[in-house]
């Protein structure tokens, strides 16, 4: 065998053991970060829409709703924000109480004739109430509560960062003999 | 090298249309709690029953980025004194128009 033939036959050679391991490692590499920008995408986006919709939060406020909609007239209406409880009459002479106690959101029904009040907790960690009618028949509710925050806005991915405030407002037109319009 | 090029940017591109749905998410809820706040607006007479468009003021701001336009469409209904009244609210979220409209019926007073 000549010289001329062995320099072809190295260059046929195809790939060596060290090409192919540094092909396995950029391969691995990729799928590790592909993997993980992937999982991480998921679970933002699943936690964007629980916070979208957060079911607690989404109840209270359709209690809300359900509460002041349904409600005959409103007991000392003002058209300035007020912290004070909000108290409702019921269609049936009921009273209804909507009031922050102690950081909670807490709800009392008293039964017509001044019977058992029935004592309820909607919110914790709520940390502001504030409720007003700009018009007869028409109440605008404001609270603010303790959420976390956007999960994009935790950068390092650690559990247990801060709380944020977010604050939910309402406009409900009452229905229940005190409106204009339904 | 191309592979992994190509690798990250296909990564980069999922990563983006996940957060473009999450941002289409929160802006949806914002979208829906302002044609609500003009619905009930209008039905307790905070707002005239006509056409036109609204101004919620600072209190109903949305809760995410978004700069939303709210407008009440009135419409009369066969029975005198009953109209369809619209709410719709719009919004642009990464570069694409959102709409989210309600619709009910109300008795002029």
């Amino acid at each position: 065998m000549t010289a001329r033939h062995v320099s072809v036959r190295r260059h046929q050679g195809g790939t060596t053991l060290v090409e192919l391991l540094v092909v396995l490692a950029l391969l691995s590499l990729m799928v590790l970060v592909a993997a993980d920008l992937i999982v991480h995408s998921i679970k933002l986006l699943g936690a964007v829409g629980r916070a979208a919709r957060n079911p607690l939060v989404v109840q209270v406020n359709e209690r809300l709703r359900r509460d002041v909609q349904g409600a005959a007239w409103l007991l000392g209406g003002e058209e300035i924000w007020s912290e004070q409880p909000l108290v409702l009459r019921g269609q049936e002479g009921g009273r209804l109480r909507l009031a922050l106690v102690n950081d909670e959101l807490v709800r009392t029904s008293e039964a017509a004739g001044g019977g058992a009040a029935a004592e309820q907790v909607l919110l914790r960690g709520v940390t502001a109430w504030w409720w007003r009618s700009p018009s007869p028949g028409v109440v605008d509710i404001s609270y603010t509560h303790l959420a976390a925050p956007p999960p994009e806005s935790n950068a390092s991915r650690e559990p247990g960062f801060e709380l944020e405030r977010r604050t939910e407002t309402l406009r409900l037109a009452i229905r229940g003999g005190g409106g204009w319009r339904w | 090298m191309a592979v992994f090029g190509f690798a990250i940017l296909a990564a980069a591109g999922f990563l983006d249309a996940q957060m473009s749905a999450a941002r289409r998410l929160e802006a949806r809820a914002d979208l829906l709690r302002a044609a609500e706040v003009a619905l009930e607006s209008v039905r307790g007479g905070v707002l005239p029953l006509e056409s036109a468009a609204v101004d919620l003021g600072d209190e109903f701001r949305p809760l995410s980025a978004i700069r939303v336009a709210t407008s009440v469409e009135v419409r009369p209904c066969e029975l005198e004194g009953l109209y369809e009244v619209e709410a719709v609210a719009r919004a642009v979220v990464r570069s694409q128009g959102m709409e989210v409209s309600i619709t009910t019926r109300m008795w002029r007073p």
